[in-house]
């Protein structure tokens, strides 16, 4: 009995039940270290009784066997074993314990625990007699459950009967058993085609590659059957028959279950088209063999027959240093190509210069009074003069500069005029429009007026 | 992601070809660490999309986790690969082609730069696969694929001097190929070697990982993994069932004129 396997699933589950480590706790918490004699005795007893008890279940439906049956069956194989030991197996296993679990069978997850059907073994009150519980009895068939897809002829099968016989919750859990199964064994081809040597793996297929085609084509034309019992109006209204009775718990519906059994078709397909290119690969004694492929011959051969033009353009594109030649390009792809050196300013002490200072009189107002000054005062003189008509007489122009807020300023602040006696300014009603250049001007009329003065 | 996203993620990937969160070996730019969180965390339906998308560009976005060799831990790698047959529209060799041209000054012709980037790429496939004795298909020994420098140019070096010189032009139909490879000074060959790296680098094929030390990246050993049985093996197979041809031939040949020489 290969029970090794079952425990090997198991292990794992068990150690989280058992886990002491407190929720958000560091996650590096764990027990690798097993507790025990290392030795694998007391399993090796266990084993021996189960085997025997279902010897005995087999030939005598229910019947209780005896202690001293047990012991001399474990003898046969371990001669030197002590009765104590195997009367110390015989109580654990037949004592249960409690496993707690979550379960989400009716939507909200509910803690369940489980303690009936962990003991192993039933011993009758009143004598030293044993035999299997229902837990035990199942143990030989889960240990010897299919562990590769050989088997998988048998769940399509399974499929189909739970299809033909209606029994609808059974569909989702026979298709996701082959399926499983058959990705696991599509890993396995993978790991063999990928592998350089590793020839067991590829031999195990290759040996027994008829027998593999047949199950493929069986189980392919299973599923398909049960597709066509699946397609057929009688299971449609047996199924929304039994989801109208059955509406608030079931999630299932017809096209969930048409999608299951399509899946097994579909893993089914790329599992015969895997195995059929290991087999090819193999049969010809390439790639699994030790030797990898030389390319340095290939590259000889390639100077005899070279590639023709369109092989080569071809592996280039496939093969070759390519790199995106599309209109993706980005502001950024001719950051720093071209590298300019900048020249830094020669850094130089500040310098006074007395030789070029300007003429106080070249400076704004001082300039315009120097060139236009006197002869405002003599039109003053003459009379009052209004600002529309010195710029009209194009008063403001000095040396071809326009002036013009210098003249505005004269008439502003006409103290500055070389004249003697005071100034009157007086100011027009309504706004002045003139044009200067291309520049519209709008302004109050300004007009000086020279008044005498009293010493005069 | 959004489409938004979706279209940076795809110029970003068109441009670099590879995504890395974090990496071992070089500085992980913002923007890149950008695009794999928002590869990472993007929803089902959007990088169904994607791959569409680049399906129909004949490119196949991969994701590699920290249980592939090489990557560090919580780290996330995407790379975008060729698929077979297809031709990448986008992908061009122009520049590939000029960069090759320019390791022997003006007389390297076009023709010259596309046999000797063949040439070296194959030896580079000798170091990397025959040598080691592994296997084209095999991905996980990626990290382990480092050479040199000088590696490369005495394998190409060898490889002229072993094989292509003692081939006799003679006797080639078109010695196109053998009169480039032989025609070139020993120095042009280590800077044809050296412009050879700096494209596959360019190209995210090859990295550097040390001051004279190369590696294959993730994106090259998954292209050679993905491509291999369709696009190399049966160059691989086909050129040899003609050499045997030959053999058998001239061997008849001889067979036939020395029972003549008998005969007379």
């Amino acid at each position: 009995m290969n029970y090794i396997a079952l425990l090997a699933s198991a292990v794992r589950l068990l150690d989280l039940h058992d886990s002491n480590r407190g929720y958000g706790e560091a996650d590096n918490f764990s027990r690798e270290k097993r507790p025990g004699q290392s030795d694998g005795i007391y399993l090796d007893i266990a084993v021996l009784i189960i085997e025997r008890l279902k010897q005995h279940d087999d030939a005598a439906y229910q019947e209780y066997l005896s202690f001293s049956m047990i012991l001399g069956h474990v003898r046969a194989t371990r001669p030197d074993v002590n009765e104590n030991d195997v009367a110390y197996v015989l109580g654990v296993m037949r004592r249960p314990t409690e496993l707690f679990y979550i379960s989400r069978d009716n939507g909200a997850p509910e803690r369940h625990s489980e303690k009936r059907k962990t003991a192993l073994i039933e011993k009758i009150d009143y004598a030293d007699e044993y035999r299997l519980s229902p837990t035990g009895r199942s143990i030989p068939g889960l240990a010897n459950a299919a562990r590769n897809a050989t088997y998988v002829r048998g769940d399509a099968y399974n499929l189909l009967h739970a299809v033909e016989g209606h029994d609808y919750q059974k569909i989702p859990n026979f298709a996701d058993e082959i399926v499983c199964q058959l990705r696991a064994e599509i890993l396995n081809i993978h790991a063999a085609i990928e592998r350089v040597g590793r020839v067991d793996t590829v031999n195990s297929y290759i040996k027994n590659f008829e027998q593999w085609k047949n199950i493929i084509s069986d189980t392919i034309q299973i599923v398909s059957r049960t597709e066509e019992r699946l397609d057929s109006t009688a299971f449609r209204e047996k199924l929304e028959a039994w989801l109208d009775e059955d509406r608030n718990k079931s999630p299932l519906t017809f096209h969930k279950l048409h999608n299951e059994v399509l899946r097994i078709r579909q893993v089914l397909t790329t599992f015969n088209r895997l195995l059929t290119e290991l087999v090819q690969i193999a049969m010809r004694e390439r790639r699994n063999a030790v030797t990898p492929p030389s390319f340095r011959d290939f590259a000889v051969q390639l100077v005899r027959n070279p590639f023709s033009s369109r092989v080569e353009e071809h592996f280039f594109r496939q093969w070759g240093a390519c790199k995106l030649e599309a209109p993706f390009h980005s502001v950024f792809d001719g950051l720093a190509a071209v590298s300019i050196r900048e020249v830094s300013p020669l850094a130089s002490a500040p310098v006074f210069s007395d030789e070029v200072i300007e003429a106080a009189s070249e400076m704004g107002k001082l300039r315009f009074l120097d060139a236009r000054g006197k002869e405002i005062a003599e039109r003053l003189q003459a009379g009052p003069l209004s600002l529309s008509s010195a710029i009209a007489d194009g008063l403001f122009v000095v040396d071809s500069d326009v002036l013009i807020g210098d003249l505005v300023g004269v008439f502003v602040m006409p103290e500055a005029l070389p004249l003697g006696g005071s100034i009157e300014i007086r100011f027009t009603q309504g706004l002045q429009r003139t044009r200067l250049g291309i520049d519209d001007y709008l302004f109050t009329d300004v007009e000086l007026v020279l008044k005498r003065g009293p010493h005069e | 992601m959004n489409n938004t996203d979706l279209g940076r993620v795809y110029a970003y990937l068109l441009r670099n070809r590879m995504v890395e969160s974090k990496s071992m070996r070089r500085n992980v730019s913002r923007e890149e660490r950008d695009m794999a969180i928002l590869l990472r965390d993007a929803d089902a339906h959007m990088r169904a999309l994607l791959d569409e998308f680049l399906d129909g560009q004949g490119l196949m976005l991969k994701s590699f986790s920290d249980d592939v060799k090489g990557l560090p831990t919580g780290a996330i790698s995407f790379v975008l690969a060729r698929k077979p047959d297809t031709n990448p529209p986008f992908f061009g060799s122009e520049r590939m082609i000029a960069r090759m041209q320019q390791a022997g000054g003006s007389d390297v012709s076009e023709r010259d730069a596309k046999i000797w980037f063949v040439h070296i790429w194959f030896i580079l496939m000798d170091i990397l696969y025959t040598r080691r004795g592994c296997s084209p298909g095999e991905l996980q020994d990626w990290v382990e694929k480092s050479f040199t420098k000088s590696v490369l140019v005495e394998a190409v070096r060898d490889y002229l001097n072993e094989e292509v010189r003692k081939i006799d032009p003679a006797t080639l139909v078109t010695p196109t190929i053998h009169t480039s490879l032989t025609s070139f000074k020993e120095g042009t060959v280590a800077q044809f070697c050296n412009n050879f790296l700096d494209l596959m680098m360019d190209a995210r094929l090859i990295e550097n990982i040390g001051s004279d030390l190369y590696r294959p990246t993730l994106l090259f050993a998954f292209e050679v993994k993905l491509n291999y049985d369709r696009q190399l093996e049966p160059f691989l197979t086909t050129t040899a069932p003609f050499d045997g041809a030959t053999a058998v031939l001239t061997r008849e040949v001889t067979m036939e004129e020395s029972n003549n020489g008998r005969n007379h």
